[in-house]
């Protein structure tokens, strides 16, 4: 069970691998992750699109309860702490940063790619090409994680 | 505060310059002077995201990292982190039947 954070799905949905992401794993959000894709997708560009494409693609998700927290990120964070999920998957640095802080485990939506390469769901090609259109428009930083992310795949 | 500076430009270069800043009604040392900070501004960008990315990769040291990238060194350490960890992770959901 992972535990997905906004960027995370965003990712994913940017690099149309989230359909096959989400038929081997078992995704957890919360109530603000939705509202936070919700927000994004009245935005059309191409960030604001691949939420809205996440959304329709999240009909069956596990919404998880937990106390109302100020992020998205601190909820998630007390669903992997009360061990609803076992990883956090975001591509948000402060994200990351304070699931480590807690104790939680923390991974990048590139290893979920990872993982469906490695699951043979989709293939060595595929994978590059998501990582490509993942990396495109993105800060340098957020950059630097899905071009190091070649590494996963051989490259 | 600005400085003088000399340079040499080929002539063909120089022309289109010229033409450059005439449509944008600008002049020849402001248009220079707009698309060098800009190109500087690019490759130094380049620079330290592929400075971070070798870094990750294993391929530089910690200290010329930091030695290139200043105060963001600790966000790139975080993702050569996050990167191990996932990966562990997820090796060992696929060990899993």
């Amino acid at each position: 069970m992972l535990a997905f954070d906004t960027s995370a799905l965003v990712s994913l949905s940017v690099g149309r691998v989230l359909p096959q992401a989400l038929a081997i794993v078992k995704p957890v959000v919360t109530k603000t992750v939705l509202k936070e894709l919700r927000s994004m997708a009245s935005v059309k560009d191409e960030l604001g699109m691949a939420a809205a494409s996440a959304l329709t693609q999240l009909s069956d998700i596990r919404v998880e309860r937990v106390r109302r927290e100020p992020t998205a990120e601190k909820e998630l964070v007390l669903v992997v702490k009360r061990k609803r999920a076992t990883t956090l998957v975001t591509d948000d640095l402060g994200a990351v940063r304070m699931a480590e802080a807690s104790g939680v485990d923390a991974m990048f939506s590139v290893h979920v790619l990872y993982l469906l390469h490695q699951r043979g769901r989709v293939t060595r090609g595929e994978a590059l090409a998501a990582l490509e259109r993942m990396r495109l428009g993105r800060v340098w930083k957020q950059n630097v994680i899905y071009q190091a992310a070649a590494d996963l795949f051989g490259i | 505060m600005m400085e003088q500076v000399n340079i040499k430009l080929d002539r063909r270069l120089l022309r289109e310059v010229d033409s450059l800043a005439d449509l944008l009604h600008v002049s020849r040392s402001e248009l220079i002077r707009l698309t060098l900070a800009e190109g500087i501004k690019e490759q130094s960008l380049k620079l330290r995201e592929s400075v971070a990315v070798e870094f990750v990769k294993g391929h530089i040291s910690d200290t010329a990292m930091e030695s290139l990238l200043g105060p963001d060194a600790e966000d790139i350490r975080l993702i050569k982190r996050t990167m191990a960890r996932g990966k562990r992770i997820v090796d060992g959901l696929l060990e899993r039947p």
